[in-house]
């Protein structure tokens, strides 16, 4: 099968998936809530995929950069008479410039450090946002945002969050091009090999700002859409506990396909905040069920699936991932 | 006379109270291959981290193809024609040997944020598969790599140095670097960096060559420079070193014995 082909495969099964998904929830309030906080989870994972996953820089900031998408929907929706939609370029700009200047102050700081340090701008993030009331509301946020239109009609809920599902599934395709492209293959080679790529002539430290940038842009646009769905932002949806359960859903979900990313982020919705039988024990469920994917499928649930389906239809070869089209 | 493609003059490094180069001056014309030996310790690598930008010089002057290189990082060197490859291979292993192979092919169109950037969005578009970079087989052929969508977790350390060599070889250098390729590189491996170096002398390039096997390095080198205590103490024919008193007292402390194979 030819890349083309294989590709078109990928982007029309995942479609697919997508498209149920939004006949599983809509008309559902119940079930949009929980599609959009899955779609939100899965942006921020998606965020992490390209400077973490693949290029191994560990920000802990992603609350902050979801934060900014978020407020910057809400100030737009209530301070200003623009279109919405200039509130998700606004946002991802800012949560860009936001990584790069850390990035730029961290650019001597790895692996925990560079966490530890992001970390605590996450952190003061969440604590400027009740302190900055005048700007931000305070503790009781932003409330009543005008919903957005198109024509002239409010545009409702359940197209927004079809819109939510189908823009997860878009980044998600993105990013999974991205990771077997040339620009994708330098961002994983210098994780393992950075003074070969370095000495090849890539400056590694400005790859690393612009991966971290587009991870920024992802989660931002995550923001937007979650704020824009719940007519409101709170501070208290930007904590950096988020940050922890988030950067897991790879792992769980599987590091090979920014789809792994997506699939950990349903599993980590479902287990620990639907089930009723895990609802009181959903952090603990999520815990040991990391630990006993990495031990038993080092490459995540979608990662050892595709390595058995792939064996299935004997094939060998291919990039370093399992094998899923590319 | 022509322009040397590299011009090192009078380049010092010290760690302390140890200079590990010590005023060493070399040239190397096109198509010309230096044989840099020496004992360990004799300041072969911190040579050539000076030249290929790993490393800063404390004192002297390093020009590739007439500009000015001293002190610039190894991406600047590489821009001005120079590829390397390393002591201990840098490989990501959990990554396929085109995939590595690739590194050498692209990296030059993302040696600035614009490129960068384009890069970005080209493979967000789905262009550049992986598998059309046909010059990445030709390489991987003509160096004897075989089977090269598979994971470098499978490599021995020799097929690492040849994979090292044709990441460099698709960078389309005017100067080769190569820090000790034929460590630990069985009769094959040593085959494919022979090819390797014939195919670089086609193309006009120029080599330095860096090995502990004296023997090796005098077959393929068409000029030697000995180190020792980070001094050049002779630079001169392959005949000429073998049988020079420096070569002698160099190996065996003394102007008798026979130096081939020392290392």
């Amino acid at each position: 099968m030819t890349r083309r082909s294989s590709g078109l495969l990928e982007a029309t099964v995942t479609l697919a998936i997508a498209v149920a998904a939004i006949f599983l929830v809509s008309g559902n309030p119940y079930l949009e809530a929980v599609a959009l906080l899955t779609a939100t989870y899965a942006f921020i994972s998606l965020g992490m995929y390209l400077p973490f996953i693949m290029g191994g820089a560990l920000s802990m900031a992603y609350n902050a950069y979801l934060g900014l998408g978020a407020y910057a929907m809400a100030l737009v929706a209530t301070r200003t008479t623009w279109d919405l939609a200039w509130a998700v370029p606004i946002g991802a700009l800012l949560a860009a410039a936001v990584a790069v200047v850390l990035g730029m102050a961290t650019r001597r700081l790895s692996g925990f450090y560079l966490a530890a340090v992001t970390l605590l701008f996450g952190i003061a993030f969440s604590t400027w946002l009740v302190d900055a009331e005048a700007l931000t509301g305070g503790s009781a946020g932003i409330q009543s945002l005008r919903a957005p239109s198109l024509d002239g009609q409010p545009v409702g809920n359940s197209v927004l969050v079809a819109i939510a599902i189908l823009a997860v599934w878009l980044v998600g395709l993105l990013l999974s091009r991205l990771r077997s492209s040339p620009f994708g293959i330098v961002v994983r080679a210098q994780r393992r090999a950075a003074i070969a790529v370095e000495s090849a002539g890539v400056r590694v430290s400005t790859l690393s700002l612009v991966t971290l940038a587009v991870g920024a842009m992802v989660a931002a646009l995550g923001g937007s859409m979650f704020a824009v769905v719940n007519h409101a932002v709170l501070p208290e949806s930007f904590v950096v506990e988020l940050v922890f359960l988030t950067m897991f859903m790879p792992l769980l979900g599987g590091q090979d396909r920014p789809w792994g990313a997506i699939l950990g982020a349903v599993l980590v919705v479902t287990f620990t905040f639907q089930l009723t039988f895990f609802k009181s024990t959903g952090s603990l469920f999520f815990s040991l069920a990391v630990l006993l994917v990495l031990v038993a499928a080092p490459r995540g649930i979608l990662g050892y699936s595709m390595l058995g389906w792939n064996r299935l239809l004997g094939r060998t070869g291919g990039d370093s991932g399992t094998g899923v089209p590319r | 006379m022509a322009t040397p493609i590299l011009d090192c003059r009078d380049v010092s490094k010290a760690f302390g109270a140890v200079r590990a180069v010590d005023a060493v001056s070399l040239s190397l014309y096109a198509g010309e291959v230096l044989g840099l030996v020496g004992p360990n310790g004799a300041g072969k690598t911190t040579l050539v981290d000076l030249i290929g930008g790993e490393q800063r010089p404390d004192t002297g002057r390093i020009h590739a193809a007439g500009r000015p290189l001293t002190g610039a990082p190894s991406r600047r060197a590489r821009l001005n024609g120079l590829a390397r490859t390393f002591q201990h291979p840098q490989v990501a292993l959990d990554m396929t040997v085109r995939e590595n192979m690739i590194v050498g092919l692209v990296a030059r169109s993302m040696g600035s944020l614009g490129g960068m950037l384009r890069q970005l969005v080209r493979g967000m578009a789905g262009a550049g598969d992986p598998k059309r970079y046909l010059e990445v087989d030709r390489v991987a052929a003509a160096l004897g790599l075989e089977a090269i969508d598979r994971s470098c977790m499978e490599l021995t350390l020799g097929e690492l140095r040849l994979l090292e060599v044709g990441r460099a070889l698709l960078m389309k250098p005017a100067l080769m670097l190569l820090d000790e390729p034929f460590a630990g590189s069985d009769a094959r491996g040593v085959s494919g960096i022979k090819s390797a170096i014939a195919e670089i002398l086609k193309s006009g390039c120029g080599v330095i060559l860096v090995d502990h096997n004296v023997d090796i390095v005098a077959s393929l080198a068409h000029r030697i420079a000995l180190l020792n205590l980070g001094a050049k103490v002779f630079d001169g024919s392959p005949r000429e070193c073998l049988a020079s008193t420096e070569m002698q007292s160099v190996y065996f402390g003394s102007h008798d014995g026979h130096a081939g194979g020392a290392g």
